[in-house]
């Protein structure tokens, strides 16, 4: 037998070989795959941003096949979109708390000090660790912007007082300002919950008002308005998560400085106490 | 044929003026009528108070204890009353507390001394905790408690004590001032320092404009058994402790038998001197030699400074323009800008540098990187900062830290010297660290929900 016929035989043995192997492996170890997924995925925003708690869009998908998740739970995407990946598999949109970033601050050039005039790189990050950034509040919004730049939605706009002013309606709760923020100013919250402490100074008394004038004092008696919706931490007022029904409106009125505001239909109103204006939101309405 | 080769690689020589008779002069400065104390004045966990707000404190009275074996404690550096203690900001993010003190006006602020040391009738063990009870850190600018750095280098049996009497900015003189103040209190910390170490061979370090300085109080010693002197070329950032054992290693020095990086250990000469003062006399750590100097103070040069007194009350002191543009906590090189002039001098301050307001006012604009490499040449640890800075630019911090070695920078700031472009690129390092500490401390916290 000639070395070439050798070759050819022993090549053509291992094809047939791997060939079957193939087919075997494709048979026995096959995977069934939702064939919605893919269409299911083309439904979705696409931006992986991780605002349903889920790793990313195809997560979420197999979620959503899984009955794990409801469509509603994707923040980002439209009322439409929603509908339409509802329709597509049959359920309900189903409820989603709406959650949004807020701001844990109302220091802005007006109503806060600053002790010296930052000249470095025009970023929070890096002033940051140049002295706190030259506020006299350690813990206020530096107002240069790094929030707004992170923002893939456009929902964050510097005010010209330097503060930055969320847009509620586009804003999805992704979290990009919360993980930008050197000072960990933003928080995700529940569109719905209407009591607010725009302040994270974690010092108390009167003396704070030489840097801000409106800053939490730790006065406490909003908490003694409203004790079932908020509780003191670190002297500031932290709304009680889980906590049923509707906390008074009278909660905010004997807060002297301002530094708690009530929110409702995106609208920030301050107590009757309140000295001071503030800005969160659009217009101001004293209440 | 070859020289000897270079100690480390880049660096930078800086023109600096030759030493003049004034750097070696020391002012006291006067007390300011309020003293802010942090608890935390050291690398480690804060102390705690032991005084309350009321009560009257001596000169060197403990007035805050160590809370355990990593941190020290802080005295008193005025005979006055306790105003109050609060809670203040920290500058990263926390709070500590903070004594306030009233020097008593009229008091003649004499400290007496306590027990007294010697290094030929107390054990290394007695010495060791003899060097906690001062409240002594890294004068250098470090900060680290120096008894911790002393056990440290007990366990490794470091063999060679080093005095690094590098001036570490340009434009300082404490080193000229603790020469020619202090030699006897230096050699007396060394031999305290070697007592605990069990080690017999010191050195002395410095650059060539201190050279002088330094034989002269060599040589005024001679009977005290002083240590080795080594002359090194002057060239920033040679004072930084690493790269000075590379810069001292391979070179002959009379009494040092066999000199090795990793068998040294390095206290800077600050330190050292405190260490013989304190000690001999039984004193505590109540006040800091640093250096005020700037365009923007009349009378520059070195004070010794209570702890705790407002950088803005030892500038007025030092005759300050009464419009500074700005002020640096620390050297031209290294030091940051100053956001708060109430901010108290605290242990391990250097110095600070005032400037009037001019042309120093005006921050060179930065441009796009050319790829020139002059910071590549400059940098001592042979990092690349050009790379460094356009990551910074693009937020990619990640590979900052684990392709481009960000973590190993110490900011010693040649690289935005040399840089032609006036790219801040220390700035966008230091900010990139802190994003990144933050980043981890986040992953921390959700790895443990």
């Amino acid at each position: 037998m000639s070395g070439a016929l050798a070759a050819a035989l022993a090549l053509a043995l291992l094809a047939f070989v791997l060939t079957s192997g193939l087919l075997l492996a494709g048979r026995f170890l096959h995977v069934e795959e939702d064939k919605r997924l893919e269409k299911l995925v083309s439904l979705l925003p696409g931006t992986n941003c991780g605002a349903c708690g889920q790793p990313g869009c195809r997560a979420f998908a197999q979620a959503l096949l899984k009955g794990e998740e409801v469509p509603a739970a994707c923040s980002v995407s439209s009322a439409q979109a929603r509908q339409r990946v509802a329709d597509f598999l049959g359920v309900a949109v189903g409820q989603a708390e709406r959650r949004v970033a807020r701001l844990a601050c109302a220091g802005d050039r007006n109503t806060s000090r600053f002790l010296a005039n930052y000249q470095g790189e025009p970023s929070c990050a890096a002033a940051t660790v140049i002295d706190d950034g030259g506020k006299a509040c350690a813990w206020g919004c530096l107002g240069l912007g790094d929030c707004e730049r992170s923002c893939d939605y456009d929902a964050i706009a510097m005010s010209p007082l330097g503060l930055p002013v969320v847009d509620e309606d586009k804003c999805t709760a992704c979290g990009d300002c919360v993980r930008a923020c050197p000072k960990d100013l933003f928080r995700i919250v529940p569109e719905q919950q209407p009591l607010w402490v725009a302040c994270n100074n974690p010092l108390e008394g009167n003396q704070l008002l030489e840097t801000c004038k409106v800053a939490c004092t730790a006065c406490e008696r909003c908490v003694r308005d409203a004790p079932e919706w908020l509780a003191m931490e670190h002297n500031l007022p932290v709304p009680i998560e889980g906590a049923g029904g509707m906390p008074p409106r009278s909660a905010i009125d004997r807060c002297p400085t301002g530094a708690i505001v009530w929110i409702e239909n995106g609208k920030s109103r301050l107590g009757a106490s309140a000295r001071v204006p503030i800005t969160l939101r659009g217009p101001r309405e004293t209440a | 044929m070859f020289g000897r080769r270079s100690s480390f690689p880049g660096g930078i020589r800086l023109d600096m003026p030759d030493r003049v008779a004034a750097d070696a002069v020391v002012r006291q400065m006067p007390f300011a009528p309020l003293l802010r104390l942090p608890l935390r004045q050291h690398a480690g966990p804060a102390a705690e108070a032991v005084v309350r707000a009321g009560e009257e404190v001596l000169r060197g009275q403990l007035l805050a204890q160590a809370t355990d074996e990593t941190a020290v404690p802080l005295h008193s550096p005025a005979t006055g009353r306790v105003l109050r203690i609060t809670e203040q900001p920290d500058g990263s993010g926390g709070t500590v507390n903070v004594i306030e003190l009233a020097p008593l006006p009229g008091d003649t602020q004499e400290q007496t001394g306590g027990r007294a040391f010697d290094p030929d009738r107390h054990d290394a063990d007695e010495l060791l905790e003899a060097i906690r009870e001062t409240g002594i850190v890294g004068l250098g600018g470090e900060r680290g408690p120096t008894h911790l750095r002393l056990r440290r280098a007990r366990k490794r049996a470091a063999e060679v004590l080093v005095i690094n009497g590098i001036e570490g900015e340009p434009g300082f003189s404490r080193v000229p001032a603790l020469l020619a103040r202090h030699g006897a209190d230096v050699v007396t910390g060394a031999r305290f320092l070697g007592k605990v170490l069990g080690s017999r061979q010191s050195v002395l370090a410095v650059e060539k404009p201190d050279a002088a300085a330094a034989s002269t109080m060599m040589a005024e010693l001679e009977n005290r058994n002083p240590p080795a002197l080594a002359v090194l070329e002057p060239r920033y950032p040679q004072g930084a402790a690493e790269l000075l054992l590379r810069s001292l290693s391979g070179r002959p020095m009379e009494g040092v038998s066999a000199f090795a990086p990793e068998r040294a250990v390095v206290f800077s000469l600050a330190t050292v001197a405190e260490v013989g003062r304190l000690l001999k006399h039984g004193l505590t750590l109540t006040d800091q030699l640093i250096t005020l100097t700037g365009d923007g103070l009349r009378e520059p040069g070195n004070y010794r400074v209570p702890l705790g007194t407002p950088v803005g009350f030892a500038l007025a002191h030092a005759g300050a323009h009464p419009e500074l543009d700005r002020v640096l906590a620390g050297g031209p090189m290294r030091g940051q800008a100053m956001g708060d002039l109430e901010r108290p001098v605290t242990k391990g301050a250097t110095g600070f540098v005032a400037f009037a307001a001019g042309d120093s006012a005006q921050l060179p604009e930065a441009l796009a990187c050319i790829r020139c490499g002059e910071c590549v040449a400059a940098c001592p640890l042979q990092l690349h900062p050009a790379e460094l800075g356009l990551l910074a630019r693009r937020g990619e911090i990640q590979t900052m830290i684990t392709d481009w070695h960000l973590e190993r920078c110490f900011e010693c700031g040649c690289c935005a010297y040399v840089c032609p472009s006036h790219i801040p690129l220390v700035q966008m390092f230091r900010s990139a660290k802190a994003q990144w500490r933050r980043s981890q401390a986040v992953a921390d916290k959700e790895a443990m929900a």
